[in-house]
C-alpha cells in the first residue's frame, strides 16, 4: 500500500486536532448549561448521563485535540477522537432514524460560532472518523512530541 | 514507560486546564434576570416569587416544543410566576427577524401574546412558506388588528432595533441557543431541560402544584 507523505499526515493531525480544540474550547468558554440543554434534546442519550457528559465532553475534546496537534500520545488521542466522532455520528444517525429529526437547527453551535447544516455535520463526522482511524493505524507520527521521546 | 513522557503529559494537562480557568475567570460577569427598564413583554404578578425570562425564536422548533411545558408551568402557578418574553431571532432562520418584528407590531396594537401564540401554533406553515408576510397579515386580520398600520410597521426600523436590542442583551448574557430560560436567574436551556430541571426548580421554590380532583356527584335514589 502506498505510504502517506509525512507532511500530509501532519496536516491530517492538525485538521482533526483543530476541529476538536475549537469544539471543546468554544463549549468551555460558555456556561455549561448551554451544552447541557443541547445534548438533553438528543432523546437517544439517557437523561441521567446528560449532566456528566455536558461537563466531561468539552474537556476531552479540548485536551485530546491539543494532544493530537502536538503529537503527544498520538495513537491514544486518535482513538479517543475517532470514538467521539463515531459516537456523534451514531447519535445523529439514530436521532434521524428513530425520531425523524436532529435537533441542531436552533443555534446548537452557537450564534457567534460556525453554522453547520445537519448534512455538513454528518460529512464532518464521517471525515473525522476516517482520519482518526488512519492516524490510529500509524505507529510513527512525523513532527510529533512522541517522536522526540523515542 | 518513560517517566519524562508521563510528566510531559501531566504538565500539558495542567497548563491547558489552567489556561481555561484563567480565561474563564477573566470573563465579564454575566447579568441575568429581567430588567425593569426594558420594553420586554411580561405577564403574571410583578411581585411573584419566581421570575422566568425566556429568550426565544419564533421559527425555532425547539421553542415551539417548549411552549406546552411553559404554559403548563404557568397554569400550575398562576400567582407565583412573573414571565418575560425576549426576542432572540437566530441568524440561521430565514424568517425569524420579520416574525419577531410582526409580533412587536401586534404588540403596538395590544395583541402581543395572541400573535405570539399564533406564530408558534402555525410555525410549520409560515416558516416553510416563500412569503411569510402573507401569513402574518392573515393572523393580524384574524386577531382584529388594524392592518394598514400593522403592514407599515413591518418595515419600521425602530421596531427592528427593539427586537435586536433584546438579542444583544441575550448575547451579553451568553445566550447561544433557543429557547434559553432564566428561572430566578438560573439558566435552563432547551425544552427537555425546561421539563426536567426547570420544573424541578419552580417546584423547589413554590412547592408541588395543587392536584385538582373532580369529585363524582353523589348518587340520588
Amino acid at each position: 500500500m502506498k505510504q502517506i507523505p509525512p507532511v500530509l499526515l501532519f496536516i491530517l493531525r492538525l485538521w482533526i486536532g483543530l476541529v476538536f480544540v475549537y469544539a471543546g474550547f468554544s463549549k468551555l468558554m460558555e456556561p455549561v448549561e448551554n451544552f447541557r440543554g443541547i445534548i438533553a434534546q438528543y432523546e437517544v442519550i439517557p437523561y441521567a448521563l446528560v449532566p456528566f457528559l455536558s461537563v466531561v465532553l468539552p474537556w476531552i475534546e479540548f485536551i485530546f485535540g491539543t494532544f493530537m496537534i502536538l503529537g503527544y500520545a498520538t495513537r491514544l488521542s486518535a482513538l479517543v477522537l475517532t470514538a467521539l466522532s463515531f459516537g456523534f455520528l451514531m447519535v445523529l444517525g439514530s436521532s434521524q432514524v428513530l425520531l425523524g429529526s436532529v435537533p441542531v437547527s436552533c443555534g446548537c453551535f452557537g450564534e457567534g460560532g460556525i453554522h453547520l447544516s445537519v448534512r455538513q455535520i454528518f460529512v464532518l463526522d464521517i471525515l473525522n472518523t476516517a482520519i482518526g482511524i488512519k492516524l490510529f493505524s500509524i505507529k510513527n507520527h512525523p513532527f510529533s512530541l512522541d517522536s522526540r521521546f523515542k | 514507560m518513560n517517566p519524562r513522557y508521563i510528566i510531559t503529559g501531566a504538565l500539558l494537562v495542567v497548563v491547558l486546564a489552567g489556561g481555561i480557568y484563567a480565561l474563564r475567570k477573566n470573563q465579564a460577569p454575566l447579568s441575568a434576570g429581567p430588567r425593569e427598564n426594558s420594553s420586554a413583554h411580561s405577564k403574571g404578578p410583578k411581585t411573584a416569587p419566581v421570575t422566568i425570562e425566556e429568550f426565544s425564536d419564533f421559527q425555532c422548533p425547539a421553542c415551539q416544543k417548549a411552549e406546552p411545558t411553559l404554559k403548563k408551568i404557568m397554569a400550575d402557578y398562576p400567582d407565583g410566576i412573573y414571565f418575560t418574553f425576549r426576542h432572540f431571532p437566530l441568524a440561521g432562520h430565514q424568517w425569524s427577524g420579520i416574525a419577531h418584528q410582526a409580533a412587536e407590531c401586534a404588540a403596538g396594537q395590544g395583541k402581543f401574546w395572541e400573535f405570539h401564540d399564533k406564530l408558534y401554533d402555525e410555525q410549520p406553515l409560515w416558516s416553510g412558506s416563500a412569503n411569510p408576510v402573507e401569513f402574518f397579515l392573515r393572523y393580524g386580520r384574524d386577531l382584529g388588528l388594524d392592518l394598514d398600520p400593522f403592514a407599515a410597521c413591518l418595515n419600521d426600523q425602530k421596531i427592528k432595533r427593539r427586537v435586536l436590542l433584546d438579542k444583544t442583551e441575550g448575547e451579553a448574557m451568553k445566550v447561544q441557543s433557543t429557547p434559553t430560560f432564566f428561572i430566578n436567574g438560573e439558566r435552563v436551556v432547551g425544552p427537555v431541560e425546561l421539563e426536567n430541571k426547570g420544573r424541578a426548580k419552580v417546584e423547589s421554590l413554590l412547592g408541588k402544584p395543587p392536584v385538582l380532583m373532580s369529585i363524582p356527584p353523589e348518587k340520588t335514589t
